[in-house]
């Protein structure tokens, strides 16, 4: 009995990692930030920058549309319109990342008496 | 004998919390993960695709139950992206629905972006599927009017079943967005009547003595939202999904060494 009961437990300890989430936000992480901005200035780095919003757009031939200012008539139209298009769609060499999470940002200073 | 179960428990319980929190540290060099993540957006890019169901491994392969090759599934908009130095850039910004690392039974949806998506990928390699235009129209409706923040559930299990409302994990709430916008509704019980009509999920091959322990010691597995045997859903069986049904426009899987190989 003794036997089976620590073979089941450490079974289980062995395979956690089986079952382990891993949808955790790997955003927040503290170290992440300043690894980039110590990343950042290489020559083979772009420069790096915290995104504010995101707007899903729509490239047609000739013009990029923001979805948000369309109808779904109008998102449908230039959806087509975008279907003719035959060039790759423009990425950023920028670096973009969320911000960090506060506890980052906001430095607690020590006032010496 | 009380000694060792206590010892085991203890064990058992920081290897489940530090489990559920994914790695915090990158097992790649930073310029590694950013020159992956800029990868994956220009062949999407390549692609013209505007919206697509993207993946990532955040856990040793070797650790992977039978049938799962992806831990992680969200989706990635086209998206004009507005940076803190007031300039707009083009690039792409993913969806996700993340478990709170501190809270493992909650979820939020939070936006990020590629370097962030891979920053703790235990493999670079990515997941792509991309859906028909007509697809990628609705699901990216969908979301420009923000209506897929209705279909989140904040109450997060690892192994939720796709099948009812009762948990939901990424891949439940990707699998869910895909279905509001094909649908064209924002009804949950049309969105799961028509998973269980028409979705078929991974049998999750764990045993129920693991998941049971499991579901003791994190809040982030449970087996409550189950009837028999566990099953979720999954990118693979996402991407199946939309290929079953010729939705798929394309779908690979991608590697740093520009490789890639049919799902």
């Amino acid at each position: 009995m003794k036997k089976l009961v620590i073979a089941l437990l450490t079974s289980v300890v062995i395979s956690q990692g089986a079952m382990a989430a891993d949808s955790v936000d790997h955003s927040g992480q503290a170290s992440k930030h300043s690894v980039l901005a110590s990343v950042e200035g290489a020559a083979s780095t772009a420069s790096v920058a915290s995104a504010v919003v995101a707007a899903p757009v729509i490239v047609t031939g000739m013009s990029v549309v923001a979805v948000a200012d369309s109808t779904h008539q109008s998102v449908k139209a230039l959806h087509a319109k975008h279907q003719q298009n035959t060039k790759p769609l423009t990425i950023t060499t920028r670096v973009i990342t969320r911000d960090p999470p506060p506890s980052e940002v906001v430095v607690e200073q020590t006032v010496k008496h | 004998m009380r000694v060792i179960i206590a010892a085991l428990l203890i064990l058992l319980t920081a290897g489940a919390q530090a489990g559920s929190q994914a790695p915090s540290k990158s097992v790649f060099q930073p310029q590694q993960i950013i020159d992956f993540a800029k990868q994956v957006e220009r062949y999407a890019a390549q692609h013209q695709a505007h919206a697509f169901i993207i993946g990532r491994v955040g856990r040793p392969e070797q650790e992977l139950p039978k049938g799962i090759h992806f831990t992680h599934t969200a989706v990635a908009v086209y998206s004009a992206i507005t940076l803190d130095d007031g300039s707009t850039e083009y690039g792409y910004a993913i969806h996700n629905l993340y478990q709170r690392a501190d809270d493992p039974g909650r979820s939020d949806i939070i936006v990020d972006y590629p370097v962030d998506f891979f920053w703790g990928a235990q493999t670079l390699k990515a997941g792509i599927v991309i859906p028909t235009p007509a697809v990628q129209e609705r699901l990216i409706a969908l979301i420009s009017e923000q209506k897929h923040l209705g279909l989140h559930n904040p109450r997060y299990s690892v192994v939720a079943n796709p099948f009812n409302s009762k948990r939901q994990n990424c891949t439940e709430f990707t699998l869910d967005m895909l279905q509001a916008a094909m649908y064209q509704t924002e009804e949950k019980k049309r969105i799961k009547a028509n998973n269980v009509a028409y979705f078929k999920p991974q049998r999750v091959h764990v045993s129920p003595l693991k998941l049971a322990v499991g579901s003791m010691v994190t809040d982030g597995v449970t087996t409550s939202d189950h009837k028999g045997r566990v099953s979720t859903a999954t990118f693979t069986t996402i991407g199946r999904y939309l290929q079953q049904y010729q939705l798929a426009e394309h779908a690979v899987v991608l590697y740093a060494n520009g490789q890639t190989h049919s799902i």
